[in-house]
């Protein structure tokens, strides 16, 4: 035995003697084997980490992690190999979202603002303040939730408004993320969401990147693209953009189009099917219907024909698209081409870029309308989808309908059937939803930061799991007045200080992800559930706690609305015995699964738009589920991968092949839109002569609130900054690193030059990421939004650069003079 | 066993490690001729981790005393130990010496490692030129990926040092950068005897090159016996490590949660 041996052999059996220790100690004193939980439902690495799945806190990809979790706090992440989305891969922050839960400075206490400061107060006290306020003006208060809610959070939020409180003053930061994508599907399907799944990125031949940056916004997504090339298979990518970006790099084609041209180009596309004769006769003929806009443009329109279609897209020649848009000719050729291939399987992926965006309606509908007129939809790879941003935008916001004109399940506020079908369910008196759409995201904000002497009706709002304060555009308009009005009362549940939490009134601490049960829905209809396996930090509860304890003193001050028909409380959870719980009180909340009870109701909902879903308990099994979950004859729940078609689709008849069985036009067929090109309603002008796009970057989720907590992600990139063409920072004497002043009419930052970095925008335009609190670009933002959708444009407004004159700070940005809104 | 018994054995065991200590020592002091000079990790901002030099830096030292290097990545990677070069074994020290290192730059035992160079932003990486068969640059060690081949990197390995250009601005009141997160250490493989192969202490989904980490390059951490391919015909997974994330909570798996296709990430 040589030294090496030796010492090897030492350094063994010391561990081992130790080990065996530890096993003999715990194997004399079983009470102090700590592990002792049911064998059955624990995984072990080691012996005292338990592993259990969760989806990933952030984005809308909807990736299962395998949280471990040892002495009551998380240690370790690994991707799920079980989950279909990710298939045991994640992304860098999935890989960190353990970390979110262990900022330093996590809201622990209900806080109120008294003589400019905040002092903890009671639990009992903070829902003492919040009723009194509701109860003095239900119609003055209104709720600000998110695509970040649970399903049963955002479905306790929207009973409490629409049924307690009579009005549907309730509307998710997700308005700001993904309606044009919702009209968009709603016009053309009749129905919310897409048709398709991420299993299209598995067979694509070409995928084409609309405005969209998923190696950083949707990394696993764009990872399933690419590493097919890595095993050996072709995938062509096609990146149509403002600006390149990592996505470009991984490009066959890169086709940069001036912004918001992309209506044209769609057009183009159509144009070239029909010249050529390369659309889809069959459907054409067969599964297509033609829409238009109305004089006041709605989701439904007016009846169109095929030869008006042909007419509107005659003008969208390459050549004229080419010059409005700046693609070349060839290039524009090429996408005509593609779509006229019947044998390629194409797969179109879009997010905040035809979203976010003053036209997105229409811009989706066009985005459907060349799959449709081509063809190319249905097939496995052979479709369009877009993406979301958030966990549960689609579970929550969309499905659970939290929208101010939404009921659960793909109902309508606007519609008297919708109502009665939704009173029932919930046991109200016949007329209880009030027929009014409540205020979209923007005017909500608006009027709370208008005078209520002038016309600023609502003087409470309620913001739960999101920052409005650094995330709606144009803060010195829809935020920062409402701070300065003595009768504003903003109410703030979150996690961490954030730019909304520092103007609140009253701050109550959450408790978030794994701190509690939940559930949540990707952008591919896929329902996921986790349980909790970690308790929240000091008094932080769930937001469903939160809203429930406030209803049930609502109803405790007799506000009719807090009961139903026969005078019980809208919200019963049971016992197996049959006894009521009363969750609404802390110490009872976890007696029962709450999040089941609510669940359980809500799925009644699901039927009445064939979104059905499973059971809670078909969910804890799985790795999420994706709608209509359709029980088979021998008892299994079928999830469906392609909605609409005949042998994927259960609801399709036999013999149908397509059937759009929400058809708007009630034929079966799917709405093929026409719209011209529109003009965006600010463009650089010699005054504001750049364009700025603003959006997020792979390590920050949003406003940074969890994020810039996460030592490795805050380390990889620690602050925000303005990406400028190398061109333009010579012309205008900038260096890399050097502080430029940014002007639009709307507000002023002044923020460090990133030269030839992750992004390069074209000459004439700059970038900013928005998660960076401390310099938030949103103040000079426009709201100018979409007139159906009611999306704003976070994309595109006009800004002036210059370099930032000596000793400008980056701190207190301040308004520019007050300047008139341009847009709606 | 009675406790006593087990007791009484522990002794004798514990008394047999204290004698195999002492012999060890005296083996080890008496040849340190091959014995590497590490630099001690110490915990630091993470932007301030020991770095390796960035590509720009490559290309200005080139005139420099790095000449040798000379952009000639092909003739750099064959320099490495042979690999039936001996081998320092036993070395416990350096043992613990990779693990803090490798601990410097994970948030947890398992976690992918930040990227402790600087990278062009934005282009396709070029990791692959370094990272795929490994590659040692006097002391410092280019790892190979123990895992399948993905191309977009960055995906999952975040910059330790940011691209972003530095300043120190007067910024207010925003997020602490404080964390109380403490990472899951790296487990340890046991021995069914004194000279039985060690057990694998961690998961092998995203770790299955074994020779990344403990081929010739990996210093600390690797193999007597590099030469041999096939790891897992003589090293079993730890009894207690659970491998598949299914294991447990539902034997009757639902057949739409099978993988689509099995191996393809994790073989």
């Amino acid at each position: 035995m040589d030294r090496r041996e030796a010492l090897k052999l030492t350094a063994l059996a010391a561990a081992t003697t130790v080990a065996s220790r530890r096993v003999l100690a715990q194997a004399r004193n079983p009470a102090q084997n700590t592990a002792a939980i049911d064998p059955s439902v624990v995984r072990r690495m080691g012996t005292d980490v338990r592993w259990d799945k969760a989806p990933c806190r952030f984005c809308g990809t909807g990736c299962h992690v395998q949280v471990g979790v040892r002495a009551g706090r998380v240690v370790a992440i690994a991707g799920d190999q079980l989950a279909d989305v990710n298939k045991g891969l994640l992304c860098v922050k999935g890989y960190h979202v353990g970390l979110a839960l262990y900022g330093s400075d996590r809201l622990t206490q209900p806080m109120l603002k008294r003589n400019g400061r905040h002092e903890p107060i009671s639990w009992d006290e903070a829902i003492r303040i919040i009723t009194d306020k509701i109860a003095a003006d239900p119609a003055g208060f209104a709720m600000y939730g998110s695509g970040q809610w649970t399903i049963p959070e955002g479905y306790v939020a929207n009973k409490m408004v629409k049924a307690g409180l009579g009005h549907n003053n309730i509307d998710p930061n997700a308005r700001l993320c993904m309606a044009s994508a919702a009209a968009g599907y709603v016009s053309t399907y009749g129905v919310d969401e897409p048709a398709s799944c991420f299993d299209d990125l598995d067979h694509a031949d070409t995928v084409i990147m609309w405005g969209n940056n998923p190696a950083e916004m949707h990394p696993i997504l764009f990872s399933r693209i690419v590493d097919r090339r890595a095993r050996g298979q072709t995938v062509e990518i096609i990146d149509i953009g403002t600006r390149r970006t990592r996505t470009t790099g991984f490009a066959n084609h890169y086709l940069e189009f001036k912004p918001h041209t992309d209506m044209a180009i769609a057009n183009c596309i159509a144009q070239q099917l029909l010249a050529s004769n390369t659309h889809s006769r069959e459907w054409v003929e067969r599964f297509v219907a033609f829409r238009k806009d109305a004089a006041q443009p709605n989701l439904l329109g007016e009846v169109a024909t095929f030869e008006e279609y042909r007419q509107k897209v005659a003008r969208y020649t390459p050549e004229y698209v080419s010059t409005l848009s700046g693609v070349s000719v060839e290039q524009l050729r090429m996408l005509g081409r593609l779509f006229g291939d019947p044998a390629k399987r194409i797969t179109s992926l879009w997010c905040m870029g035809p979203n976010q965006h003053t036209r997105g309606t229409a811009m989706n509908r066009l985005l459907h309308g060349i799959h449709l007129l081509s063809g190319h939809f249905g097939r496995e790879g052979d479709g369009p989808q877009s993406l979301t941003g958030q966990p549960s935008a689609c579970g929550t916001a969309r499905e659970v309908g939290t929208f101010a004109h939404a009921l659960p399940g793909g109902l309508l506020v606007a519609n008297p059937e919708h109502r009665h079908e939704t009173e029932e369910i919930w046991n109200l008196q016949p007329g209880r939803i009030n027929a009014n759409i409540g205020l979209h995201t923007v005017e909500m904000w608006k009027r709370f930061s208008t005078p209520s002497s002038e016309g600023g009706s609502v003087h409470t709002i309620w913001v739960q799991v999101t920052n409005p304060g650094q995330s709606l555009p144009n803060l010195n308009r829809l935020f920062k007045p409402s701070r300065q009005l003595a009768d504003k009362f903003l109410i703030v549940s979150d996690v961490y200080p954030t730019a909304t939490t520092r103007e609140a009134d009253l701050i109550l601490p959450s408790a978030m992800w794994v701190e509690k049960n939940g559930m949540v829905g990707n952008s591919e209809r896929r329902t996921q559930q986790w349980f909790k396996m970690v308790d929240p930090p000091g008094q932080a509860r769930p937001d469903a706690w939160q809203t429930l304890a406030v209803a049930r003193a609502l109803f405790d001050r007799a506000i009719p609305g807090m009961r139903d028909k026969d005078g019980n409380f809208l919200f019963e959870f049971k016992r197996p015995d049959g006894t009521t719980v009363p969750a609404w009180e802390w110490a009872h909340f976890y007696d029962v699964n709450v999040d089941e009870q609510l669940f359980e109701e809500y799925r009644r909902f699901s039927r009445f738009k064939h979104k059905d879903l499973a059971p809670y308990g078909e969910y804890v099994r799985a790795r999420g589920l994706r709608w209509p979950v359709v029980r088979q004859p021998n008892g299994v729940w079928k999830e469906t991968r392609y909605r609409f078609i005949e042998g994927e689709d259960s609801y399709v008849a036999r013999g149908k092949r397509v059937q759009f069985y929400h058809s708007t036009s009630r034929d079966d067929r799917a709405q093929m839109w026409l719209h011209d090109y529109v003009a965006p309603p600010e463009s650089p002008s010699p005054e504001y002569p750049f364009w700025l796009c603003t959006g997020r970057v792979l390590e920050h989720w949003h406003t940074g609130s969890m994020t810039m907590r996460v030592p490795q992600l805050r380390g990889s990139v620690p602050q925000a900054y303005v990406e400028l063409n190398a061109r333009d920072a010579v012309r205008l004497g900038i260096a890399n690193g050097a502080l430029v002043l940014l002007e639009s009419p709307r507000g002023r930052l002044v923020i460090p030059a990133w030269i030839d970095g992750r992004g390069r925008p074209p000459e004439g335009s700059v970038f900013v990421p928005f998660f960076d609190e401390r310099l938030p670009i949103n103040d000079l933002t426009l709201d100018a939004h979409c007139p159906i959708s009611k999306q704003p444009d976070y994309k595109k407004c006009a800004v002036r650069v210059s370099l930032a004159p000596a000793g400008a700070t980056v701190t207190a940005p301040s308004p520019a003079s007050p300047a008139p809104n341009r847009g709606g | 066993m009675k406790p006593r018994d087990s007791q009484r054995l522990l002794y004798v065991l514990g008394a047999l490690v204290v004698s195999a200590s002492v012999l060890g020592f005296f083996a080890g002091v008496r040849d340190t001729g091959r014995a590497r000079v590490y630099r001690t990790p110490r915990v630091r901002y993470p932007g301030e981790l020991d770095t390796a030099p960035s590509y720009r830096d490559e290309r200005e030292a080139r005139r420099g005393n790095r000449a040798r290097h000379a952009g000639n990545l092909a003739a750099m990677a064959e320099l490495r130990p042979a690999l039936f070069d001996p081998v320092p074994d036993g070395d416990v020290a350096g043992l613990t010496r990779a693990l803090a290192a490798r601990a410097l730059r994970r948030a947890y035992a398992g976690a992918p490692p930040t990227i402790p160079h600087g990278i062009d932003d934005i282009a396709v990486p070029a990791c692959l030129t370094c990272h795929e068969r490994g590659m040692q640059v006097g002391q410092r060690v280019a790892s190979a990926m123990p895992h399948p081949r993905y191309d977009s990197c960055t995906q999952c390995h975040a910059q330790a040092l940011p691209s972003v250009p530095r300043m120190d601005l007067p910024l207010g009141a925003a997020a602490s950068a404080e964390n109380s997160f403490v990472g899951l250490e790296e487990q340890r493989g046991t021995r069914a005897w004194i000279g039985a192969p060690p057990t694998v202490p961690h998961r092998t989904a995203m770790r299955s090159q074994c020779e990344s980490c403990h081929g010739v390059l990996g210093a600390g951490i690797r193999s007597t016996h590099p030469w041999r391919q096939s790891c897992r015909q003589c090293h079993a997974q730890a009894g207690t490590l659970d491998q598949s994330p299914q294991g447990g909570v539902d034997e009757s798996t639902p057949p739409w949660a099978t993988l689509n296709a099995p191996g393809m990430h994790a073989p």
